[in-house]
């Protein structure tokens, strides 16, 4: 199906009548996911948004539930946030990425019932990316800029028009309400262009990883660190998160926040000992859980590539240096 | 600035041979365009890999502190007065230091670079005579670097390292001080300063990139991890809880922070974190008359008590 | 510390610093007597607290 360029705040418009809509708003010369009133504040002439969209569906901070102290006893206000999204032009990195917190959120042992309940009732429409950014290194993780993994509905640039392909049962549901014009043209050419120049060898990684927890290695990698939480916070796939209570008098709320094992406070232990004391054992758990764990755990790199840690380290601390200097260190040696 | 590189390198690898020090740190070539990265260097041969251009932006007094080795460190301007000020809170072992001191004409503001760029993407960049060449795909831009630096770099007049054991290349020009960004901001009215922090707050995400960039931000326990008792809350999505964290930073700095603005280099969301800095620096100077990290013998203005402070801040009767 | 304050956009009159010996009890009631009148004058603090952005 098609639609043109023209025609898309008005279709947006259309679907604000059933759905909350996130899509990519231009502020301050910065792109953010922002829930939209109007089709016209949809900015597509986007590299990809500052903060990844993984706010939408897991936020920074999130009230599970209220409690107020009554006469006789406690009440306890639950919160459901059922409204029915659409998540309209994300890119395919950060659209895989909500494959990869589908396993942390709601897998066999586990189902988160805030995650899930919003993963649930939202549409999440990808959207192609013809020019991929300097950063970007999708191709390397499994991903490539015309992914469709994550995608219920994926959008692929064309000069005048989108082309609007179903991927999941739901996301051929939700189209085919809207009625667009039928069409499927070649996007070959389109695809081919869009060349992801950075590479990161990941060939035996994971098998590196497996054996080198005290190379020595990570004595020097971590050394620039200076333990902020930008890249984690920043990361489309980050998903730690620490419960707070934030009550005064006789109420208040449970809250969770994103938390980050770049922090201290992370692992430390109420006996005042921390497991991870610097920051070399942080920053190699960052990277054993997104190349190690969390592949013996689910199957899949959690990293999507999408390049936002690499921009935004305050230090420039690289990931696909880091990692290509796991990989050029002999086996066995120093462990 | 090449040339400046070269005896950077040279500099270091003397000292690495000569076993004066363990460790020298210094910048390297980045990952991407106009950036430098800290650079940890600890054998003579690798002192190639040292670089000296606008772009090594980060303070490197905050990888001193626990430091047990003999170290060497290149320190531009700012990074000397951390040292000073880090010295004096006897966080820096002054023994155990060697200070290559280079003189700065300022660094860059990767934000006012992304900002003429308005969304292209930056692939390759040049400096040469005091401009800057941007390169990217279908276009070449030159800009003159001083429009770019970064706001601590073009109102700095400490360029020329304060402390150092040996200096580097030509000393730059000393500058007049220039708290006109603070004046003007005093100017507004309280709704207006008010609503401009509850908007640049808006965007914290938490993250404490400026915290743990800042050399003088080295608290065991800050006080916003703190839960017993619980000063702020932790969601950063009260803008509120946000400018208290800045404001208590701010303040806990104030009379130590030497203006570096490595806070705001750091923060990826683009907050002003500088703003308050600025403002206590100046009130600093004008009520004590103290500068951070200005030489080793002043006390740090807020260590210090004397009978003739100003006291302006009291009730008035 | 009054300064920053008030330049963060709090109302000057929200904090207040004066020297009072233990022995001045009278004079300690009346400066918090004062304090709080001029507080209750101004009312809540809406500019920081309670300020809950969209995420």
């Amino acid at each position: 199906m098609l639609i043109s360029k023209n025609d898309l705040p008005v279709l947006l418009d259309r679907i604000l009548g059933e759905y909350e809509v996130y899509a990519p708003v231009k502020e301050h010369g910065k792109v953010e996911f922002k829930k939209i009133s109007s089709g016209t504040q949809v900015c597509l002439q986007y590299s990809n948004s500052q903060k990844p969209p993984k706010g939408i569906l897991f936020p920074q901070s999130e009230k599970m539930f209220c409690y107020e102290t009554v006469q006789d006893g406690v009440r306890v206000d639950e919160i459901c946030d059922c409204s029915k999204k659409v998540i309209w032009g994300i890119r395919p990195c950060d659209a895989k990425s909500f494959t990869i917190l589908d396993d942390a959120f709601k897998n066999e042992q586990y189902r988160d019932p805030y995650y899930y309940k919003r993963r649930e009732n939202t549409v999440i429409v990808g959207f192609g990316c013809n020019r991929p950014g300097a950063t970007c290194f999708c191709t390397s993780v499994n991903s490539g800029p015309f992914d469709t993994a994550g995608s219920d509905v994926f959008l692929t640039e064309l000069e005048d028009k989108y082309y609007v392909e179903g991927i999941t049962e739901k996301g051929k549901e939700f189209i085919a309400r809207y009625q667009l014009p039928d069409g499927s043209p070649d996007t070959s050419r389109i695809k081919e262009s869009a060349v992801v120049a950075s590479k990161v060898n990941l060939d035996g990684l994971k098998e590196k990883l497996d054996v080198n927890f005290y190379d020595e290695i990570w004595d020097s990698l971590w050394e620039k660190c200076i333990g902020c939480a930008a890249c984690t916070y920043l990361c489309p796939t980050c998903h730690c998160f620490d419960i707070v209570e934030e009550a005064e008098g006789g109420k208040g709320c449970r809250v969770r926040n994103w938390d980050a094992c770049m922090f201290p406070l992370f692992t430390l232990h109420g006996s005042g000992h921390n497991p991870r004391p610097s920051g070399k054992e942080r920053v190699r758990q960052r990277i054993m859980h997104k190349f190690k764990y969390f592949q013996d755990k689910f199957q899949q790199t959690a990293c999507v590539g999408c390049g936002r840690c690499i921009k935004n380290c305050p230090v420039n601390l690289d990931i696909r240096i880091l990692l290509d200097a796991i990989q050029q260190r002999e086996s066995g040696e120093g462990c | 600035m090449e040339n400046l590189a070269r005896l950077v390198q040279d500099a270091a690898r003397k000292l690495l041979e000569e076993k004066k020090v363990d460790l020298v740190i210094g910048f390297e070539k980045g990952s991407l365009p106009l950036r430098s990265t800290p650079c940890f260097v600890r054998k003579a041969e690798d002192a190639g890999k040292l670089t000296w251009n606008s772009s090594c932006e980060n303070n490197l007094a905050n990888y001193l502190r626990k430091k047990t080795e003999k170290v060497g460190v290149i320190a531009k301007g700012c990074d000397a007065r951390s040292i000073v000020a880090l010295i004096k809170e006897n966080q820096i072992n002054l023994d155990n230091l060697y200070i290559i001191g280079v003189p700065c004409g300022g660094m860059i503001d990767r934000k006012k670079i992304e900002t003429i760029l308005n969304g292209r993407e930056l692939l390759a960049s040049e400096e040469k005579d005091g401009w800057l060449i941007l390169k990217g795909n279908g276009f070449e831009q030159a800009v003159r670097k001083e429009d770019v630096l970064h706001g601590s770099c073009a109102t700095c007049r400490t360029g020329n390292p304060v402390l150092s054991d040996e200096l580097l290349g030509e000393k730059v020009p000393e500058k007049e001080d220039d708290y006109s960004d603070v004046a003007a901001f005093e100017a507004k009215t309280v709704a207006e300063r008010a609503a401009y922090f509850a908007e640049q707050m808006s965007k914290c995400i938490r993250c404490y990139a400026c915290r743990n960039a800042c050399p003088m931000c080295y608290c065991e326990e800050c006080f916003v991890d703190c839960t017993a008792p619980q000063w702020i809350g932790k969601s950063a999505s009260s803008s509120g809880d946000n400018l208290i964290f800045q404001a208590m930073r701010a303040f806990h700095t104030a009379g130590r922070c030497v203006d570096c603005g490595s806070c705001d280099r750091a923060c990826p969301m683009g907050i002003d974190v500088r703003n308050l800095n600025r403002k206590l620096a100046r009130d600093v100077k004008e009520i004590f008359g103290a500068e951070a990290g200005m030489n080793l013998e002043d006390k740090p203005a807020l260590n210090e008590f004397k009978f003739d402070d100003p006291q302006t801040f009291l009730v008035k009767e | 510390m009054k300064n920053l304050i008030n330049y963060i956009g709090i109302e000057e009159d929200r904090v207040n610093f004066a020297w009072i010996s233990a022995s001045e009890g009278g004079r300690f009631a009346e400066l918090v007597n004062e304090l709080t009148e001029k507080v209750k004058k101004l009312g809540p603090n809406k500019n920081i607290v309670n300020k809950h952005c969209e995420v």
